[in-house]
């Protein structure tokens, strides 16, 4: 878990306990409702390059209160910025009100210290930055192509939050993470576009720097370029697919982890819904979602309703084991939340989400698995993909993909898509790695307009009948 | 906002630029459940207010900071944590004004500009009166007369969906915004918009149908139209109708000579994949004249993307991207709007509405072509690929002879290069409309002349 080094102080510190505890009671007016105040302070730094320097540095922080009514027929959200414990005290009242908030007044209002990132942190983000770009520009093929494009950015965000439900439970959690993301446009031979992306995160700058140094990035761009550049056309059909250990948790996060969220399922939304308990795949395949993995992007000690977090196996053995569970979700299926419950802000409801998604080590040598094809196509990162939740069909880019000839990785191909359908993916599940890796730590998933961060895992695999699909470019 | 720029003065910053927003908002969602279940109701309400501060400091270096102002905070704290903010190394550059500023930054672009245009400025709130940018009426409802509306939506699915699409959900949000805006060149303006949004998301009850998300927008709950965002919503969502037999029996018009017309929505579709290279710059060349006018337009009375200056603090205008065809413009640093989604955001150039300038062909007028018949089109795929090619799928269609519909032309496609796509807009309609499809866009019918011939086969990956 995220350890407590920096200055900011813990939000229970300045925030008496027993007034919240008193304010999450309040809600709960009428028995067999559920009522929960949400507390949160942010602070961020981000770090934006211009071509390979550090050209833009964003400062900021604020806080803000938010309680919620839920009700089998529905939730009632009500949100307020600041930390005044007397605005925080009001919110119940305000919340039962149908004309909302009040605007707090603005004018001139003085305190001693301002809600920003200490400076020690921006300033370790910016040097990242700074000697990011300066890796970057050694890369020959940037180095020497005038119009390339780079897009530097970095950020670190601490998060405080104190959740207070209606059933008496208080608690506190810390959330900070450092990740950075780079994306590189350079022009190869014959005009061709090339395009090479990379990235990390982890818990702090300074840790960021140690385990994604510049060097390594500035490395993995300087590989895709070149490979990008010399790269085949991909095979194109039904092919076997490998997807390399990492990146291919991607492909599960969305196209088998959003359709076992509650919601979805509620709405009729997902193509899981109906088959919990069924054997969907080869028994060698567990999936799971586990916020207390130490040292990931989605790790926290409570979701944002307060649960205590817990691994949550969706796919056990091949088998559907079940769905994420918000409260709101869990009372309208009659069943317990199960920690799932993420909000980008306390502007935000909570939904059921993912955190640290993925596939657990199978039996096979990750070697043995390319030594048994043929031919087929290796992933090693993927892109930006499409999902229908509904009917679990799917479209993935693959940014860096490989041939696979006579049992070995033979050359790089050009940028291409894998398309087919989450259900018969997991049918089509034939070999499972023992080499478990997870994303580089830069991942953020988006639903519903609310960002999170999320990390993915997965040893390597192979699925078999994935449609292989040339990219027109 | 005064202390502020007086805290900036004092710490030695050449410019300063405070930038404050002040709102209230209102979510209210609406999700139908499946069988047997009542309807879940979300209802959230906001309340939040921010300052953003940008300063160039002596070695033109500039700064940004952000706060909430739900809690106390001292003026000099903001222009601290700005300052601490300048990105190391970078080596100033004079500014046109005078002042000293990084002129690759679009912010600190426009920071100069807001100086330097100061002068010149109308004052902002009566600006805002004339664009009509406030509803009195914004969040004065009940949630119950809200979702009672929203249920007109329901309705017109129950009515129209034909048992083959249902409700995901709708939201309707409102809110209420103050926006101010003060430098240290001596501009003090403030002015105050209300938005009303409007999200219908279908998904498909029958094979063959798409999910598909509808949104309008407008300074006023009053002027969402649920029903007819609901249609629109249909047309896209409900499964193609077999288009075979009106042109295998000949019965269609000649696929050379056809006049196809884009109704409303089908054109915001064009225009929706068309922005992309209007706006960087990188639309493509034509040879012949094409009807299409595209403007970025920030001042069209009751819109919430007009204000009376933009995210930068410099005026709005209605700029000209396309004229007849060809591009005039294009939205750049320091040469178009500046947008600040949130007070957290650095402004950033983007497009406030795309316009496409109407014309006079007749609202509802069948589509003739030379040789008799045409092609009405209510909904629409198009994909435009950057330099490469486009293709426009037909989702909900007719064919149309002697003011009489011949039958359906769905799954129809043409496919190109984009000039000749723009070639072929030879005429717009009078009934312009609006749509969220991303950015706002306001489009009438166009009336496409000379395309090429269609295709009924569709290719992998369309």
């Amino acid at each position: 878990m995220p350890t407590d080094t920096s200055p900011d102080l813990p939000l229970l510190s300045r925030l008496d306990p027993a007034l919240l505890r008193r304010a999450a009671a309040a809600l709960a007016a009428r028995a067999g409702d559920y009522g929960d105040l949400f507390v949160e302070e942010v602070r961020q730094a981000e770090v934006r390059g211009d071509g390979l320097e550090p050209a833009v540095v964003v400062a900021g922080g604020g806080g803000g209160a938010a309680v919620r009514i839920l009700s089998p027929l529905g939730q009632r959200h009500t949100a307020v910025d600041g930390l005044d414990p007397e605005r925080i005290a009001s919110l119940p009242r305000l919340a039962r009100e149908q004309g909302g908030p009040e605007p707090a007044s603005t004018a001139a209002r003085t305190t001693a210290s301002g809600p920003f990132p200490d400076p020690a942190s921006v300033g370790a983000v910016a040097a990242y930055v700074r000697e990011l770009g300066e890796a970057i520009g050694a890369i020959p093929q940037i180095a020497r192509e005038v119009g390339s494009i780079v897009r530097l950015r970095a950020e670190l965000r601490v998060q405080r939050v104190v959740v207070a439900s209606s059933e008496g439970e208080v608690v506190e959690d810390r959330r900070a993470w450092a990740r950075c993301a780079v994306r590189v446009v350079v022009a190869g031979r014959g005009g061709r576009i090339l395009e090479a992306a990379a990235g990390g995160g982890a818990r702090d700058p300074e840790r960021l720097a140690t385990l994604r140094p510049p060097a390594s990035i500035a490395l993995d761009l300087k590989r895709a370029l070149e490979e990008a550049e010399h790269a085949a056309p991909a095979p194109t059909g039904v092919l076997p697919v490998v997807l390399g250990p990492g990146v291919g948790g991607l492909l599960f996060h969305e196209a088998c982890g959003h359709g076992l969220e509650g919601d979805r399922a509620l709405r009729g939304r997902s193509a899981f819904a109906n088959l919990i308990g069924e054997a969907v795949g080869p028994d060698t395949l567990t999936l799971v979602d586990d916020p207390t993995l130490d040292g990931l992007s989605g790790s926290r000690r409570f979701d944002d309703e307060g649960w205590r977090s817990a691994p949550l196996v969706l796919i056990d053995a091949g088998r559907i084991a079940g769905l994420m569970h918000d409260r709101a979700t869990a009372l309208r299926a009659r069943t317990a939340p199960t920690g799932s419950a993420r909000r980008e802000s306390y502007r935000d409801l909570p939904l059921p989400r993912m955190t640290n998604t993925f596939v657990r080590e199978g039996p096979h040598d990750p070697e043995e698995i390319v030594r048994a094809l043929p031919r087929g196509l290796y992933v090693a990162e993927l892109g930006r993909g499409q999902v229908d939740t509904a009917s679990a069909d799917f479209a993935f880019e693959v940014r860096r993909g490989y041939l696979i000839a006579g049992g070995r990785v033979v050359a790089p191909v050009a940028p291409c898509r894998i398309e087919g359908n989450g259900v018969r993916a997991i049918e089509s599940v034939a070999m499972i790695g023992s080499d478990l890796r997870f994303d580089s730590g830069s991942g953020e998933c988006g639903k519903e307009g609310q960002r999170a961060r999320a990390a993915v895992g997965q040893p390597t695999l192979r699925v078999d009948g994935l449609a292989v699909v040339a990219d027109g470019r | 906002m005064e202390a502020v720029l007086a805290a900036a003065r004092q710490a030695g910053c050449v410019a300063a630029e405070v930038f404050v927003k002040d709102g209230r908002g209102r979510q209210v969602t609406l999700e139908p459940s499946s069988a047997g279940e009542p309807p879940c109701r979300l209802v959230s309400r906001t309340r939040e207010a921010g300052a953003a501060l940008r300063v160039v400091d002596r070695d033109g270096r500039a700064g940004f900071a952000w706060a909430g102002l739900g809690d106390p905070i001292a003026p000099a704290d903001l222009v601290d944590a700005a300052r601490r903010s300048p990105a190391p190394g970078r080596e100033p550059a004079p500014a046109p004004d005078g002042l000293a500023a990084a002129p690759d930054l679009a912010p600190a672009d426009g920071l100069a500009a807001a100086d330097a245009a100061t002068a010149g400025v109308a004052p902002a709130m009566v600006r805002a009166l004339e664009l009509d940018l406030v509803d009195p009426d914004c969040l004065r409802s009940g949630d119950d007369a809200v979702i009672e509306r929203m249920q007109e939506g329901v309705a017109e699915v129950g009515r129209s969906g034909e048992a083959m699409v249902e409700i995901d959900r709708i939201v309707v949000a409102e809110a209420s915004t103050r926006f101010h805006f003060a430098t240290s060149g001596g501009m003090r303006e403030s002015f105050e918009r209300t938005l009303a949004m409007l999200s219908i998301a279908l998904v498909p009850a029958a094979p063959e149908a798409r999910a598909v998300v509808e949104e309008r927008t407008s300074c006023r709950l009053a002027d969402l139209d649920l029903a007819e965002c609901a249609r629109e919503a249909i047309l896209r969502s409900l499964p193609e109708r077999e288009a075979g037999e009106v042109v295998a029996t000949g019965a269609a018009p000649s696929a050379e000579t056809i006049e196809i017309v884009l109704e409303p929505r089908a054109a915001a579709s064009l225009v929706a994949a068309l922005a992309p290279s209007a706006l960087s710059g990188g639309f493509p060349e034509i040879r012949r004249p094409s009807a299409l006018t595209l403007y970025d337009d920030a001042i069209v009375a009751g819109r919430p993307s007009s204000a009376p200056f933009d995210g930068a603090g410099r005026p709005t205008s209605r700029r000209i991207l396309v004229e007849g065809g060809r591009p005039t413009g294009r939205i750049e640093p320091g040469g178009a709007h500046f947008l600040r989604p949130s007070y957290r955001d650095l402004p950033a150039s983007g497009p406030a509405a795309l316009v496409v300038a109407p014309g006079v062909r007749v609202s509802g007028q069948m589509p003739e072509g030379a040789s008799g018949g045409g092609l009405s089109i209510r909904a629409a795929i198009i994909d435009i690929a950057p330099g490469a090619e486009w293709t426009v799928r037909v989702r909900r269609g007719d064919f149309w002879n002697d003011g009489k519909r011949l039958g359906p032309a769905d799954g129809l496609f043409w496919e190109g290069s984009p000039a000749r796509l723009i070639q072929a807009v030879s005429e717009t309609g009078d009934d312009p409309r609006w749509y969220q499809c991303g950015p706002s866009i306001c489009t009438p019918s166009l009336t496409l002349r000379g395309l090429s011939t269609w295709r009924r086969e569709a290719r992998a990956g369309i």
